[in-house]
């Protein structure tokens, strides 16, 4: 077979341009992508553990904090020192440290004059003439934060109320929501400030990281599913389209609301041909969710949970808490046996695009996602 | 055989065809070690432990077993005779910034109407002066979050008050309360 020569090198480029994508195309992608996330912090402060290694000296050396100055995070540092101190459990400090980032963002508020629509004043923004304290009492971060934590205490199951609850129950702010966007950063904070604390079991003072059925990190967070392994993963290579983890777990396990939040998404999810029908097994192939449940989180973050046996047991619009029972795993919909697939999404953001991958998420929240194989 | 190179070399820059093809040799040299440099980075991050012997659970990889289509919610509804969202929004919005000179019970009787009990119940015992605006400015704007949920946006003089309504039996009430100050 004989071509003209300049027939020739051009078969000759393509063949070698297509040999070349073919061989590293992923090369260049790989080398922009995947090199972020690096910590600043984490060689002083451990980014692991569960809080056994203690809390850091306010006086001492401090992380950074983004959004925060050197002044505001030794605050949070004496907030969370006094909750130690005071032998409440790590839970508590979330919810302090939340409280105080919406009321003064961590800053030691004296009188804002014509600002101040009252004598409200501090870290926590008490009010003199409702019986916290006098003005210097209140002004003073450690007494602030006693007092806190003391109205804390008196709050009938505050352990298990979501956070944005808990806070407004002490402080009965006309906004009752306002703590809640609040909660990743304090978490983060509590994390950096106290070895990893948020991370151990909220409402324990022994400093563990979550080991049985039933139990909420002091992030907030619990594990959907008791017992499962990982199955498939998150937009693995042979799954580049799968949006969440397999859960594999035996019918009828119950499912937790992995933390608080608000119902949004109760449904039979239509399968490829338009059907609604969950109350069967589905197969590897038919399509959907089967029956399922989004709940929207502290923050905007959105957890989904497919499959399920029945129809869910709650509604949309309901005020679920971690760890509450909202269905139990079936295999309806796509799927080839029982399981729980889990989604998280930030950003509220249904879609693909807005999900996220589920075990390092999990991890970082205290509440991993059970044992691989 | 330095002849045959010389020969070689000066066949190949002569053609343009020849010297495109040189740059194509050195650009896929640089590509091979940056995939492996970054090979190398790859395997020295931390790994989350996720590989399992278990089976896939979807047999086709192509297939995914999540949600069909994750369309946004449709637009809320009311029953006949009942409040639509968005004026129960501004009904309860109007209520709320209304503070000055009313005593906690007065205010909280203003808001009550429009409120689940559970929001209702949160608000027990506020003081009217920790609303910190005093007028609504504007229609709601809402967005919704789910069939029988959504968020109203209003605007007052002094920020943006975020309001949470829920339909139970399609009767919109307010039930969270979440405020930005401008």
């Amino acid at each position: 077979m004989r071509l003209p020569w300049p027939r020739k090198v051009a078969l000759l480029v393509a063949l070698a341009a297509t040999l070349a994508l073919l061989c590293c195309g992923g090369a260049v992608s790989a080398l922009l992508l995947g090199q972020f996330g690096d910590d600043q912090n984490d060689d002083l402060y451990s980014a692991t553990g569960c809080g056994s290694g203690g809390v850091v000296d306010p006086e001492g050396k401090l992380p950074r904090v983004s959004r925060y100055g050197p002044t505001q995070i030794r605050n949070a540092a004496i907030i969370i020192k006094t909750g130690s101190d005071l032998r409440m459990p790590p839970r508590a400090w979330v919810i302090a440290v939340a409280t105080a980032m919406q009321e003064s963002r961590l800053t030691n508020l004296g009188n804002l004059g014509a600002n101040n629509d009252h004598d409200s004043l501090g870290l926590f923004q008490q009010r003199p003439s409702a019986g916290w304290g006098t003005p210097a009492q209140v002004m003073d971060p450690v007494y602030a934060s006693t007092k806190f934590y003391d109205k804390l205490k008196t709050i009938d199951g505050w352990e298990k109320l979501s956070l944005t609850q808990a806070a407004q129950r002490v402080q009965i702010s006309a906004y009752p929501d306002a703590y809640a966007k609040h909660e990743a950063l304090a978490t983060q904070i509590v994390n950096l400030l106290a070895h990893g604390a948020a991370r151990a079991v909220g409402d324990l003072t022994s400093m563990v990281c979550l080991s049985a059925v039933g139990q909420i990190a002091a992030s907030g967070w619990t594990i959907p599913v008791q017992g499962a392994v990982v199955g498939s993963g998150f937009r693995t290579p042979d799954r580049p389209t799968h949006q969440g983890v397999d859960l594999i777990v035996g019918r009828y396990t119950p499912i937790h609301a992995a933390s608080s939040g608000v119902v949004s998404v109760v449904k039979c999810d239509q399968d490829h041909r338009g059907r609604q029908t969950c109350n069967v097994d589905g197969y590897p192939g038919k399509g959907g969710c089967g029956w399922m449940v989004e709940i929207v989180h502290a923050g905007d973050v959105m957890t989904r949970y497919c499959h399920m046996v029945e129809r869910p047991a709650v509604r949309v619009g309901q005020k679920v808490v971690a760890g509450q029972q909202i269905g139990r795993v079936g295999t309806s919909g796509n799927s080839s046996g029982p399981h729980l697939h889990f989604e998280v999404h930030l950003n509220n953001d249904r879609r693909s695009v807005g999900a996220i991958n589920p075990v390092p998420f999990m991890q970082e929240q205290g509440a991993p996602l059970g044992g691989s194989g | 055989m330095p002849r045959f190179v010389e020969l070689s070399l000066n066949r190949i820059f002569r053609s343009r065809w020849g010297v495109g093809l040189v740059i194509l040799v050195l650009v896929l040299a640089v590509v091979g070690v940056g995939r492996l440099f970054s090979d190398g980075t790859n395997t020295a991050s931390p790994v989350i432990n996720t590989g399992s012997p278990a089976p896939a659970i979807s047999a086709d990889p192509d297939d995914d077993d999540s949600v069909i289509s994750a369309e946004p919610p449709p637009s809320p509804t009311a029953n006949p005779g009942m409040a639509e969202p968005e004026a129960v929004a501004y009904a309860f919005a109007a209520a709320w910034v209304d503070h000055k000179n009313v005593s906690a019970k007065t205010w909280h009787d203003g808001i009550m109407p429009n409120a689940t009990k559970n929001l209702s119940d949160e608000l027990n015992n506020v003081d009217p002066a920790d609303v910190p605006a005093s007028k609504v400015l504007g229609r709601p704007s809402l967005v919704p979050v789910g069939d029988g949920l959504v968020s109203a946006v209003v605007t007052t003089d002094a920020g943006k008050l975020t309001l949470r309504l829920v339909a139970p039996d399609k009767h919109w009430l307010v039930d969270g309360i979440d405020w930005d100050s401008a």
